[in-house]
C-alpha cells in the first residue's frame, strides 16, 4: 500500500515485505517473552523441548506479527512517514506498539495452545483464575489485559530495535534500488 | 484479492499451521515426539515418567487383609522402608537389580506387641503398603508403640524431595532453606484418622519422632519408650466403624503417606463383630475386604515419582508452579495410576453373592466418584450399597446406582455415584448375585481437580480403579444382610441404636432441642500467585489457608503478632488457636469456600454430622461476590507476601486488598451480623439459595466432608461422645474417658495432603 515513488526520497513512502519483517520481529520478541518467563532450569533442562516450543509460539504468533507489520505500513502511510530516519523510528514505534497490543488477545490464544497440547500441565491443572480482591470484574479483566500488554510491551525490548533496524535498512535498499531502476509491482505483499 | 495479499495469507497460514504442528508434537498425551518432553530429570535423582496408560491394567490380584488382620489389644508398628512389587510383574522383570525387587516403599509393619519391651529394629515379615489393619474392640483400649525404623538415608528421600521452605518439621532446625539437598532424618507421628481420643494420642503435626530420636515440641508418649518410638492409646469409645491411621508429621504428611505411610483401623462392637456370625448379618470373613484407594506415579524404573522439579514441564502435574517461594511444592499431587490396596489396577475374583467393602480415599487430592460397569458390555453394573460412613453405619442403607454423571457436576446435588474426596470411608455392600459369568469394571469419573478441572477424557487410565471377576462358585448360600430389602441397619434387636441426630438429614436443619452454643463462620481462601516473576506463575497457589490464617497463627510480617485474641497453645509449640469450643458444647460450623475447588475439611477428635450446603451469590467469572465484600474488610499494612520480583518479602497492602496470611479482616470473637465467630463478615447478606440437605450417603456421622466451592458449608459439631442423647450434655460437662481439654490439641483442616502441608491446617482445643 505504500506510495508509488519515481524517485524514493526521505519524504517517499518506504515499502517493506510484510512476511520478511513478520518473521524478524515475532521469533526475538517471542523468545524475549519465552526466556523471560519460563524458569532457568526448565531452559538449561530441556533446550531441545524449550526450543521447539519457541519456534512453536513463534511461528503461531506469525499473523499477529504481520498484522502489526501491515497495519503499521498504513498507519505510516495515513501519517505520510517516509523514509528519513525519524520518519522510519516513528513507523518502527508504531508497528512496535501494535504488535504489543495484538499479542494481547495472543496471550488467551497462547494459553489455550498450551492447555491443549498440555504443554504445561500446570497451567491446565493449578492455574486459577485470581480472586478479584477487592477490584470489580470489568477491572479484573482490564487488569489482566493491561498485565498481558505489560508482556507485550516487556517483548518489544528486542521487537522495536529490530523493527528499526529492519526499516533503516528497507530504506537504504530502496534508496538504492530507486537510484538504479523505477520502483514498479512487486511479486511480494509490501506495505 | 490481490495476488500478493492471496499469497501472504496462504505463507502465514501455512507456518502458522506448521507451529501448531509442532506444538502438537510436544503434547505428550498425542504427539509423536514423546521422548523430546519425557527425558527430564526430577531434582535428586534422574527419573523418566512411565505414562500410566502404558501400565497393564487388571494383571495383579488385589491384597488382602483377610485372616490376616491383628487384634490384639497392645500392637506394634515399626515403620520400614522396603520394596513391593506395586506395579505388575512385567514392568518390574526385565529391569536390573535393585528395581526389579519392586518400587521403593514406606510402610507399617504391624503385629502384636508387648509395648514395655524394646527390641532391636528388624525387618518384620508383614511390613507393607498399606499396612496390616488393626481391629480393636469398642470399649477395650488399644495400646499401639509406633517405631520410625525408617533408615538415616532411605532411598526414598532421594525421590520425595522435601521442600524445606513450607512450615515443617524442620528436625535439623535448618529453617528455610531452598535447595533439595535434605540429609536429615525423616519425622514421623502417626494420627488415627477419626478416633475419639486424647490429644496426647492424636498424632499433632508437631509431635513427630525420627529414628535418631530427634522429637518435636509436640511429643508426647503415655509411658516412656525408645527415643525413635512413641506409645499412644485409643480408648476404642466410639461406635463401630471404618478408621484408617497415617503419618501426619508437619508439612511432609503428603510425602510420608505417598510413600507408604498408612493402614486400616476397624472398631468392632458386639453386633458388628467380623465374624460370620455377626447379629447384623454382614457379609464377613473372606467377604469383607479392606479397598484403600489412591493415584501414584511412577517412573520407567517402577519407583515412586514425585513431581518435585522445574524441569517437569509437562504430564500430569507439572512442575512446582512458584519456584522462587517453595521450589519443590505442587498446590495437588494427581497420579496417571491408580493403587488399590498397594497394586496398580487389581482385579478380585469373587463369587456371585454379597461382599462388604471397606472404602478409604488414600489419595493426596484426587477425589473419586465411581461405579460399577460391566466390562464387557460397557452397561451399568450392579448397584453400590453404603452402608456406613466415616464414622459408623448409617440407619438404612442407600443405594447408588452407578449411573454416568453429566459433566462437571460441580455442586454438592445427590449423585448416583460413590463420591469420595480425600479421607472419606465408604461402608459399602455389592451383591454380584445374578452377576456369575461377569467382570466389573469399578470406574471413575471425576475431574481433577474437583471440580475445576476438566472432565476426564475418555482413555484416561484413572478412568477405572480395579475389577471384580464373578468367577468363583458359590460355596454356600448367601445369608447375609440383603441391602435391598429395605431393612434398617440400625434401631433393631441386636443392633446399635439409631444415631443421635444433631441434624435432620431429609431438609437440612438443625435437629429438635439442638440449640448451637457457638455458631462460626470461617473463610476457605487460596492465595495465588500475583505475578510470573522469576520463574513463579501467575494465578497458581502459592499456600491455602483456613479462614485466612496460618498453621501457627501468626501474621508474617509486622513484628509476627498472633491473631488478636486468640490462645497460645499448652505444650510450647508456638501455635496460637482461635477455635476454642467448650468440651460437651455444640457448634454449627459454617465453611464459606471462596477457592475454586472443593477441600475435604476434617476435624479431629469429633465425629460431626453435615447439616446443609446453601449457595452464595455468584459474579458473571462464577467467584462469590461475598469475596469483593471481604476483602473490603482489610485495614491494609505492610506484611510478607509475594514481593513483585516473585520472592517472599514485605508487601504493602492497601485498605480493601486481601492480606493472605492475616487472619480474618475483623476481630475473631466479636460476633458478626450474624452472631457468629471467626472475624468475617456475615455469609447471609450473600445466600442466593435455599439450603441443600445432606446426600443420603452423608446423613451419618463425618469426620470430614466436602466444603464445595461457592457455598457455605455448614457442620454441626457436638464434643461429646456419639451416642450422648440430645440434651445430655452441657457445655463444661467432659463425657469422654478422658480429658480432651489438655496436650498439644487437636486439628481442623483440608484432607488434600499437599494443602494440609502448605497452611491449610489449624490448632484447635476444647476448653472446660
Amino acid at each position: 500500500v505504500g506510495v508509488q515513488a519515481a524517485g524514493f526520497g526521505a519524504s517517499a513512502a518506504l515499502r517493506v515485505d510484510v512476511l520478511r519483517l513478520a518473521l524478524v520481529v515475532v521469533f526475538p520478541v517471542i523468545g524475549l517473552e519465552q526466556a523471560l518467563h519460563t524458569n532457568p532450569v526448565v531452559l538449561l533442562a530441556l533446550p531441545l523441548y524449550e526450543a521447539l516450543h519457541w519456534v512453536s509460539d513463534a511461528l503461531l504468533a506469525l499473523p499477529l506479527g504481520a498484522a502489526a507489520v501491515w497495519a503499521g505500513g498504513r498507519l505510516a502511510v495515513r501519517f505520510g512517514l517516509g523514509g528519513s530516519t525519524s520518519d522510519v523510528l516513528a513507523r518502527a514505534f508504531i508497528t512496535a506498539l501494535l504488535f504489543a497490543v495484538l499479542l494481547v488477545p495472543g496471550a488467551a490464544l497462547h494459553e489455550a495452545a498450551d492447555r491443549l497440547t498440555h504443554s504445561h500441565a500446570l497451567l491446565a491443572i493449578h492455574t486459577h483464575t485470581p480472586n478479584s480482591d477487592a477490584t470489580s470484574e470489568p477491572l479484573a479483566l482490564a487488569g489482566l489485559a493491561v498485565h498481558a500488554l505489560g508482556d507485550g510491551l516487556e517483548g518489544q525490548a528486542v521487537g522495536l530495535p529490530l523493527i528499526f533496524a529492519a526499516l533503516l535498512w528497507g530504506a537504504r535498499e530502496q534508496r538504492n534500488r530507486a537510484g538504479t531502476r523505477e520502483w514498479g509491482a512487486t511479486s511480494r505483499r509490501e506495505v | 484479492m490481490k495476488a500478493s495479499t492471496r499469497r501472504l495469507f496462504l505463507q502465514l497460514g501455512a507456518l502458522a499451521g506448521a507451529g501448531a504442528a509442532i506444538r502438537w508434537q510436544l503434547d505428550p498425551t498425542g504427539g509423536l515426539l514423546f521422548e523430546v518432553n519425557r527425558a527430564f530429570a526430577s531434582v535428586q535423582t534422574p527419573q523418566t515418567p512411565l505414562p500410566g496408560s502404558s501400565i497393564p491394567q487388571f494383571m495383579q490380584p488385589l491384597t488382602t487383609f483377610v485372616g490376616r488382620r491383628v487384634s490384639s489389644s497392645s500392637v506394634l508398628v515399626r515403620m520400614f522402608e522396603f520394596q513391593q512389587r506395586i506395579l505388575p510383574d512385567s514392568i518390574y522383570n526385565p529391569l536390573p537389580a535393585p528395581f526389579n525387587a519392586g518400587s521403593y516403599a514406606w510402610g507399617y509393619a504391624v503385629s502384636g506387641n508387648d509395648p514395655t519391651t524394646t527390641a532391636a529394629p528388624t525387618r518384620a515379615p508383614q511390613t507393607s503398603f498399606p499396612g496390616i489393619t488393626v481391629e480393636a474392640q469398642k470399649g477395650t483400649p488399644t495400646t499401639v508403640q509406633y517405631v520410625n525404623d525408617l533408615p538415616q538415608a532411605p532411598v526414598l528421600r532421594k525421590y520425595l524431595t522435601i521442600d524445606r521452605t513450607i512450615h515443617w518439621a524442620d528436625p535439623l532446625k535448618q529453617g528455610h532453606v531452598f535447595t533439595a539437598d535434605y540429609t536429615g532424618p525423616i519425622p514421623t507421628v502417626v494420627h488415627l484418622h477419626g478416633g475419639e481420643d486424647q490429644s496426647t494420642s492424636d498424632g499433632a503435626p508437631e509431635a513427630w519422632f525420627t529414628n535418631n530420636g530427634l522429637h518435636g515440641p509436640g511429643y508426647f508418649s503415655l509411658t516412656p519408650t525408645a527415643s525413635n518410638a512413641a506409645i499412644y492409646q485409643y480408648p476404642n469409645n466410639q461406635q463401630a466403624t471404618t478408621l484408617w491411621f497415617h503419618d501426619h508429621s508437619l508439612g511432609i504428611t503428603r510425602i510420608n503417606i505417598f510413600g507408604g505411610l498408612a493402614a486400616f483401623y476397624f472398631i468392632r462392637d458386639q453386633f458388628d463383630t467380623g465374624l460370620t456370625t455377626n447379629p447384623l448379618r454382614l457379609p464377613a470373613g473372606a467377604q469383607e475386604i479392606e479397598l484403600m484407594l489412591m493415584d501414584r506415579q511412577f517412573d520407567t524404573n517402577g519407583q515412586l515419582l514425585f513431581p518435585d522439579s522445574a524441569a517437569n514441564p509437562s504430564l500430569v502435574d507439572g512442575p512446582p508452579s512458584n519456584p522462587k517461594i517453595h521450589p519443590f511444592w505442587i498446590p495437588e499431587f494427581f497420579g496417571d495410576a491408580n493403587v488399590v490396596n498397594g497394586r496398580t489396577w487389581p482385579f478380585l475374583n469373587v463369587e456371585p453373592r454379597r461382599y462388604r467393602f471397606r472404602i478409604v480415599n488414600a489419595a493426596n487430592a484426587r477425589f473419586y466418584r465411581m461405579g460399577l460397569v460391566d466390562a464387557s458390555s460397557g452397561a451399568v453394573g450392579p448397584p453400590i450399597w453404603q452402608i456406613g460412613t466415616d464414622g459408623g453405619l448409617l440407619d438404612t442403607p442407600v443405594k447408588l446406582a452407578g449411573l454416568p454423571e453429566p459433566l462437571n457436576p460441580g455442586d454438592p446435588h445427590p449423585t448416583t455415584r460413590l463420591f469420595l474426596a480425600p479421607s472419606e470411608r465408604a461402608d459399602i455392600i455389592i451383591d454380584f448375585a445374578g452377576q456369575a459369568g461377569k467382570t466389573l469394571t469399578l470406574t471413575n469419573d471425576s475431574q481433577v481437580p474437583f471440580p475445576s478441572g476438566s472432565a476426564l477424557a475418555a482413555n484416561d487410565p484413572t478412568r477405572s480403579l480395579m475389577q471384580f471377576r464373578v468367577n468363583l462358585p458359590l460355596s454356600s448360600a448367601d445369608t447375609t444382610f440383603d441391602p435391598a430389602s429395605g431393612q434398617p441397619l440400625r434401631g433393631g434387636a441386636n443392633q446399635e441404636p439409631v444415631i443421635v441426630r444433631l441434624v435432620n438429614p431429609s431438609n437440612g436443619t438443625l435437629a429438635p432441642g439442638v440449640t448451637p452454643n457457638v455458631t462460626r463462620q470461617l473463610v476457605l481462601f487460596e492465595f495465588e500467585s500475583p505475578t510470573s516473576a522469576g520463574g513463579n506463575t501467575a494465578g497458581t497457589p502459592v499456600e491455602d489457608l483456613v479462614n485466612n490464617t496460618k498453621w501457627n497463627g501468626l501474621r508474617d510480617g509486622g513484628g509476627f503478632p498472633p491473631i488478636p485474641g486468640s490462645t497460645q497453645d499448652q505444650s510450647g509449640q508456638g501455635l496460637w488457636l482461635t477455635e476454642l469450643p467448650r468440651v460437651g458444647a455444640t457448634e454449627v460450623w459454617e465453611f464459606l469456600n471462596l477457592t475454586v475447588d472443593a477441600h475435604p475439611i476434617h476435624i479431629h477428635l469429633i465425629q460431626f454430622q453435615l447439616l446443609n450446603r446453601q449457595p452464595v451469590a455468584l459474579d458473571p467469572k462464577g467467584n462469590p461476590t461475598y469475596t469483593k465484600a471481604w476483602a473490603g474488610a482489610f485495614p491494609g499494612g505492610t506484611f510478607n507476601g509475594e514481593t513483585a520480583d516473585g520472592t517472599w518479602g514485605p508487601v504493602t497492602y492497601k485498605k480493601g486488598e486481601i492480606i493472605p496470611g492475616y487472619g480474618p479482616p475483623n476481630n475473631y470473637f466479636t460476633p458478626n451480623a450474624d452472631g457468629a465467630l471467626g472475624g468475617n463478615p456475615a455469609f447471609s447478606p450473600f445466600l442466593s439459595g435455599p439450603p441443600i440437605p445432606p446426600n443420603p450417603n452423608e446423613a451419618g456421622w463425618k469426620d470430614v466432608a466436602k466444603v464445595f466451592p461457592g457455598f457455605v458449608n455448614r457442620y454441626a459439631i457436638r464434643w461429646a461422645p456419639q451416642a450422648t442423647a440430645v440434651g445430655g450434655v452441657q457445655p463444661g460437662q467432659n463425657l469422654y474417658s478422658f480429658d480432651p481439654t489438655k496436650g498439644p490439641g487437636y486439628l481442623v483442616h483440608c484432607h488434600i495432603l499437599d494443602h494440609e502441608d502448605n497452611e491449610m491446617m489449624r490448632p484447635y482445643i476444647p476448653v472446660p
